[in-house]
């Protein structure tokens, strides 16, 4: 019995004699029919029909097949699905598992000031965390941090995707300063931006005091919506460069020949961006926009070492009061319950604006 | 039956299959924690070579980052040597163990035998994580330690832990500034208005006399606490069910606060950004700062000339107070047991070591620190090498409760968000203390409430 592929031999999956993949039989894994690991036709392992089989299954159904058989008959969907469950099972066991647990503590009333034991509370962490007032206010502030932040980044990444497009000198090296940002980690990004905006000895005091602009040291992130502002403009500066990325790989792929019959036609510069750019950039601006969305309101990282959410609590946002519920006042059924609310919150605005902006361009 | 025609190789298939296995299987077996090392079970009583009391045994510590030049590079070789243990240093930074802790509670982790611990750390997880050692440690060895470290360490009459030091703010000023705006700086001032007067003297164009940290729930009820305990108030109850806020200390003090930020400004604005008392004290050693509330290990740092500008010019006393002559907070740290950990004898013999004379020596001398044995403070190279204990022992003398809770964050968010109000001209001292009295007490309630 010969194998015989389902697949045309033109299928993108077979691949031809010369190709890399494929390897000769002199190629030091091709073991030879004598080496040790090549069990001889008699060992008790080999199966008694060949190893290769049509990947049809053609066996009578009268004959017993062992797990090498069934293994060997295995249509592509399977063996595929086989190939993804190592990374099946550590999604699994560091992403859903966790989840899963997580939403049963928000369940749950634990209070480790009090006791480690936990008992079941229903609904009472859910209706305690929308009742309370800093909650609340957290979510109007995360909200507002969000906007900013969206308004920010996806701005000022379509202004660089659209310079960087153009040709010019240095373009090389100022492409890759822009992606610089991406590079650095969130708490390393925090770090510096503090103290950027220190008030004693920051590097914006200094240079505005220099360039005469303050007469005084600021004192920046003292007030709570200066001190939001500039948590979201840390924030737009680490997902900028990735927005850039992407905005500028959707400009490339506008014909060029819109542009010249647009030039042809008469079309200012505003107008072909408006008439021919824009457009083409809608669903990559929808991605970009969703995806902010989902950065901002799980930002913790930056506002735990730019602010710990001061002054006060003028820049606890819903992330960091997830934190502070946990690891200050030790209510994990609680934090977790907000958690939940939190990740809800994300899908359902992720999802709205995605609809929203879908739904206008099928309309335009 | 057809004859397994011979294999010439192995098919792709079979080849990705194998591979992508051995993959997973690998990378499995790569998140699959080692086993700690289980701690050896041998009893105090077992017999050890050179008749080490724990020879063969290992003790787990977790200390703060900041622990690690002093107690691992001093304390630990001389326990080590004297017991014959062997210790297994781990470490986390000093703002991340109320972390650290929750999961160890959460866990019921074991693997800790003792760990580092300060008041508030203390009265947080004293139900949950620490060893009640009221009946265990030696009586005679916590009578010879300065009465407010060991309370410190004590919640609702039962002793959790053993303070090494006696840690708290004094007075610190810088005599060029003092000298260069015509004071005496010799001289400590010695209330409140001599301060209000220095200060203002000492505020010019661009720099502030003085910073009151501000810049997050714990800074900024410590701020207020240092200045309530000069009024003579008791800020809780004895059983920590009512904040006694509302009371004329209470407005005192917080009107103090009200003066010092707007009325006479003189504390820098900035305060209310900064939420550690090293970056305070950085501003102090750049020259940029008159006086400021100091841990006495400051003025070590103050006379190091690879990080200080004002070498030499620094002068400490105690703290100017509010109605009595003086009040403080403390900063006392010290190690606790883990009641989940096996080897409670051991770390109650880390516990003894860590006030025994020679350590308390290494606390004053090495480290800068004032030590929480009481008569480490006469020997005669102490005297000598701190002078700034001398206002250590003075300010002792003093109140320096820090009120450490199990709602300590809530009630110092409370505290924070409503003082930072007033600061900005949006609530009056009165309407603070009201405000702040009744959002805290509802937080105090609630607490009790579940803890029965």
């Amino acid at each position: 019995m010969t194998w015989e592929p389902t697949l045309p031999s033109c299928h993108p999956f077979i691949l031809p004699s010369c190709h890399p993949f494929i390897l000769p039989s002199c190629h030091p894994f091709i073991l030879s029919s004598c080496h040790p690991v090549i069990l001889s036709s008699c060992h008790p392992v080999i199966l008694t029909y060949p190893m290769q089989q049509s990947i049809s299954p053609t066996l009578e159904s009268s004959e017993r097949t062992t797990f090498w058989q069934r293994f060997h008959r295995m249509d592509e969907v399977k063996f595929g699905l086989l190939l993804l469950s190592p990374t099946t099972l550590i999604l699994l066991v560091f992403l859903v598992i966790p989840i899963v647990y997580a939403v049963v503590m928000s369940f749950q009333q634990i209070e480790l000031t009090i006791s480690p034991d936990r008992s079941w509370a229903g609904l009472d962490n859910y209706v305690e965390v929308v009742t309370e007032r800093a909650v609340r206010d957290s979510l109007g502030r995360t909200l507002f941090f969000a906007a900013l932040t969206i308004v920010i980044s996806t701005g000022l990444a379509l202004t660089l995707a659209l310079i960087l497009n153009e040709s010019f000198w240095g373009r090389g090296p100022v492409r890759v300063l822009v992606m610089l940002p991406w590079a650095v980690a969130p708490v390393v990004g925090g770090v510096l931006w503090r103290y950027i905006f220190q008030s004693n000895y920051g590097l914006a005091n200094a240079l505005l005091y220099q360039l005469g602009i303050i007469q005084h040291y600021v004192v920046w992130l003292d007030k709570p919506t200066v001190a939001i502002a500039i948590a979201a403009v840390a924030t737009a500066w680490k997902t900028i460069p990735f927005l850039t990325l992407l905005i500028l790989a959707a400009l490339q792929s506008i014909p060029e020949a819109l542009f010249r019959a647009a030039r042809m036609d008469g079309a200012g510069l505003w107008a072909r961006f408006r008439f021919v750019t824009l457009p083409h950039l809608r669903n990559i601006l929808i991605f970009a926009v969703v995806l902010q969305i989902i950065v901002s309101l799980q930002t913790f990282d930056l506002i735990f070492t730019l602010t710990r959410g001061g002054p006060g609590q003028g820049t606890v946002v819903l992330s960091f009061l997830v934190f502070l519920n946990a690891f200050e006042r030790l209510s994990l059924g609680k934090a977790s319950a907000l958690a939940v609310l939190l990740a809800l919150l994300i899908i359902v605005m992720g999802s709205l604006s995605l609809w929203s902006m879908q739904s206008r361009q099928q309309k335009s | 039956m057809a004859d397994r025609p011979s294999l010439q190789g192995i098919s792709r298939r079979q080849f990705l299959t194998f591979a992508g296995m051995t993959l997973a299987a690998g990378a499995l077996s790569a998140c699959v924690a080692a086993p700690a090392a289980a701690p050896t079970g041998a009893t105090a009583e077992t017999a050890a070579e050179g008749g080490l009391p724990f020879a063969d045994r290992q003790l787990t510590i977790l200390a703060a980052q900041h622990h690690n030049e002093n107690i691992k590079a001093l304390w630990v070789p001389i326990f080590e040597e004297k017991t014959g243990a062997k210790v297994n240093w781990t470490e986390v930074g000093g703002g991340d163990a109320d972390a650290k802790y929750a999961v160890m509670v959460a866990a019921q982790d074991s693997s800790v035998d003792t760990m580092y611990t300060w008041e508030t750390l203390n009265a947080k997880y004293s139900r949950t994580l620490m060893e009640d050692i009221t009946e265990q440690i030696d009586a005679t060895l916590m009578d010879g330690l300065a009465a407010a470290p060991r309370a410190a360490l004590n919640f609702l009459g039962k002793q959790y832990g053993v303070p090494f030091d006696s840690n708290m703010a004094i007075f610190m000023w810088n005599k060029e500034i003092y000298e260069s705006a015509g004071l005496d700086a010799t001289k400590v001032p010695e209330s409140w208005a001599e301060f209000i007067a220095n200060s203002k003297a000492t505020t010019t164009d661009g720099r502030y006399a003085t910073l009151f940290t501000m810049g997050d729930a714990n800074s900024g009820f410590v701020s207020y606490v240092s200045l309530f305990n000069s009024t003579g108030g008791q800020l809780f109850s004895d059983d920590l069910t009512k904040l006694q806020l509302e009371t004329d200390e209470g407005l005192l003090a917080m009107q103090s606060l009200y003066d010092a930020f707007v009325t006479e400004a003189i504390a820098d604005p900035a305060g209310v950004t900064v939420a550690s008392s090293i970056e305070q004290g950085k501003i102090f050693r750049a020259g940029n700062m008159a006086h400021y509330y100091a841990f006495p290990n400051h003025f070590a740092l103050a006379q190091d000339p690879e990080q200080s500008q004002v070498v030499d010019k620094v002068q400490t006393g105690i703290i100017p107070g509010i109605t009595l002559r003086s009040g403080s907070v403390n900063g006392f740290e010290g190690y606790s047991i883990n009641r989940f950990s096996a080897n409670k004898d051991l770390a109650l013999a880390w516990l003894e070591h860590i006030v025994s004379p020679e350590v308390q020596s290494l606390v004053a001398l090495n480290w800068g620190r004032p030590p929480a044995l009481t008569s480490t403070f006469d020997e005669p190279a102490v005297i000598e090498k701190a002078p700034q204990f001398a206002a250590v022992k003075e300010q002792g003398q003093y109140p320096s409760p820090r009120y450490g809770s199990p709602f300590y964050f809530d009630v110092g968010t409370v505290f924070v968000e409503h003082m930072l109000a007033m600061i900005d001209g949006n609530m009056a001292p009165e309407e603070a203390v009201q405000t702040i009295q009744a959002e805290a007490q509802v937080f105090i309630d609630e607490y009790w409430a579940k803890a029965g």
